[in-house]
């Protein structure tokens, strides 16, 4: 086995773990095998004096300080599960109100939100449509003529103006609240889901 | 050698090493050896235990076109080799205590 197979498939074998932990482990076999190599072993030598891929893997991930951490998280938390059911129920009214509340203003938020955005778009397209609108009634149905016909395509020409002066900053303000909902999300979603031991 | 033993005196072990020279991975397995069998995945877990408790710090030094790793000693170090020594001598007391049991038994 040449080095490079040797050291993805311990990449592969160690995927359990954070990637800056496999970066660093990868590149300490590395290093291990290149010593070796100018030491005057042969590439192949000195990836079989290696111990078996499966074999270190195991040894490193069962020393993680993730893999540790999350075992004694576990210990720790020894309070029986009937007490934990107990306390659901007897603080049932005090929890239940406060979830309702926190979803209610969940929901608010992002409906603001979700209302800016479409009241921003409404407003370009409400300016661009108008102006094309007034245009066309001032040449087709208004039988005006003259000054007034010039008055009406000139606030048409405005409308239709400021619908795209405005279209490059709303795009931008919707693009800038559009991810702000997206972070949100993601923040609320990693409430409720285990977070990553790090470090 | 039984496992926990083995496991606390290698940690001493790498500090010893270091305690004469900084060092990279491979030499100090090589220099380990001499007294202690190590091998590259018994290193690993210690010297990243070592430098969590600041026993010891990591710099890169290039060689040959590649960065090597380098480890030395703390003074948090160089004091737990020092603790593991005085520890050794009430260990010894306990040692001679038992020995002398066999010999009267």
């Amino acid at each position: 086995m040449d080095k490079r197979t040797f050291l993805d498939g311990l990449r592969t074998a160690l995927v359990s773990l954070p990637a800056s932990e496999i970066d660093k482990t990868v590149a300490y076999y590395e290093e291990m095998i290149d010593d070796r190599i100018e030491e005057g072993m042969s590439e192949e030598e000195a990836v079989a004096s290696m111990e078996p891929i499966g074999v270190l893997a195991q040894r490193i991930i069962n020393d993680s300080p993730t893999v540790n951490k999350a075992v004694r998280k576990a210990k720790q938390s020894s309070i029986p599960v009937g007490i934990w059911i107990l306390l659901a129920i007897l603080g049932l009214p005090i929890w239940l109100p406060l979830l309702c509340l926190a979803f209610a203003i969940v929901v608010g938020v992002f409906g603001l939100l979700f209302g800016i955005i479409v009241s921003l778009f409404a407003l370009v397209a409400a300016l661009a449509i108008g102006g094309i609108m007034v245009m066309i009634f001032a040449l087709f149905y208004l039988d005006i003529g003259g000054m007034s016909t010039v008055l009406a395509i000139g606030l048409g020409l405005i409308g239709i103006g400021l619908g795209m002066l405005l279209a490059f900053p709303v795009a931008y303000l919707i693009k800038a609240i559009w991810s702000g909902i997206k972070a949100l999300g993601r923040k609320i979603g990693s409430l409720f889901t285990r977070q990553e031991a790090s470090k | 050698m039984d496992p926990q033993l083995k496991r606390g005196l290698l940690d001493i072990c790498v500090l010893a090493v270091l305690q004469r020279a900084d060092s990279y991975g491979y030499k100090i397995i090589k220099d380990a050896s001499a007294v202690l069998e190590i091998t590259e995945s018994t290193l690993y877990p210690i010297l990243k235990r070592l430098e969590q408790a600041k026993c010891l710090t990591v710099y890169s030094v290039e060689h040959n076109g590649r960065l090597r790793k380098y480890y030395s000693i703390t003074e948090l170090g160089r004091q737990r080799v020092i603790d593991f020594l005085h520890e050794w001598d009430a260990m010894m007391k306990i040692y001679e205590y038992i020995k002398e049991g066999q010999k009267n038994g």
